[in-house]
């Protein structure tokens, strides 16, 4: 039987992430105007939040930059899960069959499904807007950067709890509504959610996106820890939450896969 | 042998197109529960959000917008939303890049005119499920009583709206001739709609320029000057400047989309099937 370790796996997604970059700039004006719309999410949330800065003193104990930070990092956060579990393209390809010839591979089935599902290649516009908004506002905030890295360090945990998350519910979507408009509509909101502090929507919502939907890891309690809304005590189980959320969600993905149907062929 | 295609279309063909379109759409209701939740979901999130930038701020209006009003002014704008859904561009796109436009052009029926009423029927179902729920939300929010005048001039804006809308759908729809894969462009366009339009934040909250080069703009009669009308917070200068450019850009983008149908026409290739 063959042994994969985890260089295989490492491989295995390049080699797919090269395959579908060159399927995306097959279509060039299509791939360019792509790039361009996904580089607007970016876009638009910085002249939102600079218009409600120009007529109003905005949220309370948050600054325009401080929001500039949190605002650009929910586009950086959806658009790098998004790259990689496009729950549109996943439940599709669950629905006609597609991922059936790609589970006869050797490898895990989370591995599978974020290599080979996923050709939402545009979002990387979005992405380095996200981030060009993202280091404008920390240069203003003159954020040093053991601060900025220990910020996108807990970035990268949260998003990676995250993903492994939104994976699950994506096959959880499947099994229940066949479709990736639940999905999709989700994603949207929370993009709208995470752009703002989680504060401002009050305790019950607060609650559901920080442990029913757990957005609030990835972005807006490592923007409190930077910002000394919260302390170091808090963080540190903001961490673990994000490790305990990724193992459980990866178990309960592989639990309702053993349950797969194809839905055609 | 002359064409029925040049004479007067035959009207019951179309309907039943619009019909079908209809119980197409009617398959697919579970999608559309969801898309409908998540829209009254999102209008629930922009109230809160704009809540408490009201309330942070400590003041009773923001640029002759109390809080109330921009309750009122979110569920208009995502009730208007509704009815400048493009489809066109989904339709015609939809038609080149699968090949059934082959099909489509060998009936005896004008292509643009089926086209829209396959595209009217997603308009008539969302008309239906989104904007009235919504505008009904919002004239319950508003407690505003409409005079016949200004209902009626509220009427006009939403057509002027819905009628730029196919314009510029159909306009996106033909270069998919060209382009063959429109997805991109499309949603570039709804994008730029709903910023340029006020569908984010209000128009009269932009920089005076910007407002000034928007009221000149297709996209404000299709979402802010309508929900500005139904409030009363827009003067009546805006909504005669804005009604004459729309009427302009109607006949521009009437005669462009004439112009470009018929070199389009010329041109159609099935790309496959």
């Amino acid at each position: 039987m063959v042994e994969i370790t985890l260089i295989d796996s490492i491989k295995y997604y390049l080699i797919n992430q090269e395959y579908a970059w060159k399927s995306f700039f097959a279509y060039r004006t299509e791939s360019l105007l792509w790039l361009f719309y996904s580089a607007f999410t970016g876009i638009f949330s910085f002249i939102t939040i600079t218009v409600i800065y120009n007529v109003s003193s905005g949220f309370p104990g948050w600054n325009y930059y401080q929001m500039l930070i949190l605002s650009s990092t929910i586009v950086m956060v959806i658009d790098a899960i998004e790259y990689n579990v496009n729950s549109w393209d996943v439940i599709r390809s669950m629905r006609r069959g597609m991922l059936d010839m790609q589970m006869v591979r050797p490898y895990g089935l989370a591995t599978i499904m974020i290599s080979t599902q996923s050709r939402a290649k545009t979002l990387i516009s979005g992405f380095a807007t996200g981030l060009a908004i993202f280091a404008y506002a920390a240069l203003k905030l003159h954020l040093s950067l053991a601060y900025i890295i220990t910020f996108l360090g807990i970035v990268a945990i949260g998003t990676y709890a995250f993903m492994m998350f939104w994976l699950m519910l994506t096959v959880l979507s499947y099994h229940l509504f066949k479709s990736g408009m639940f999905m999709d509509g989700l994603i949207n909101t929370l993009s709208v959610v995470g752009s703002y502090p989680l504060s401002v929507f009050g305790t019950i919502i607060m609650l559901l996106f920080s442990i029913l939907v757990p957005i609030g890891i990835a972005v807006y309690y490592p923007a409190e820890l930077v910002f000394g809304k919260i302390n170091i005590v808090f963080s540190l189980a903001i961490i673990l939450f994000s490790l305990a959320i990724a193992f459980v969600s990866y178990k309960l993905f592989y639990v309702l896969m053993r349950n797969y149907t194809s839905g055609g062929g | 042998m002359k064409s029925s295609r040049v004479g007067f279309p035959n009207i019951n063909a179309y309907i039943s197109m619009l019909m079908i379109g209809i119980k197409d759409e009617l398959a697919y209701k579970f999608d559309f529960i969801i898309s409908l939740f998540f829209r009254f979901i999102n209008v629930l999130f922009m109230i809160l959000i704009w809540s408490a930038i009201y309330l942070g701020t400590g003041v009773a209006s923001i640029r002759g917008l109390s809080l109330p009003d921009m309750y009122v002014y979110f569920f208009i704008t995502y009730a208007l939303r509704g009815v400048v859904n493009m489809q066109l561009p989904d339709v015609i796109g939809s038609d080149i890049q699968e090949g059934s436009i082959a099909t489509a052009y060998i009936r005896p029926l004008r292509y643009p005119i089926q086209a829209y009423m396959r595209g009217a029927a997603d308009d008539i179902m969302t008309m239906l499920f989104v904007t009235a729920p919504f505008f009904a939300i919002a004239v319950l929010l508003a407690h505003v009583t409409l005079t016949l005048g200004t209902a009626l001039l509220l009427l006009f804006e939403i057509l002027l709206g819905y009628v730029l809308a196919n314009l510029i759908g159909f306009l996106l729809g033909i270069t998919a001739v060209k382009l063959i894969n429109i997805g991109s462009l499309e949603a570039v366009t709804e994008s730029a709609l709903l910023l340029l339009g006020g569908g984010i934040v209000p128009l009269n909250m932009m920089p005076h320029i910007v407002q000034q080069i928007l009221y000149l703009s297709p996209f404000a009669i299709m979402l802010y000057i309508p929900a500005a009308t139904f409030l009363g917070t827009v003067g009546q200068s805006i909504i005669v400047t804005n009604i004459l450019a729309s009427l302009a850009w109607i006949a521009l983008l009437t005669f462009v989309a004439f112009i470009a149908w018929d070199k389009a026409r010329r041109q159609i290739t099935s790309a496959g099937g």
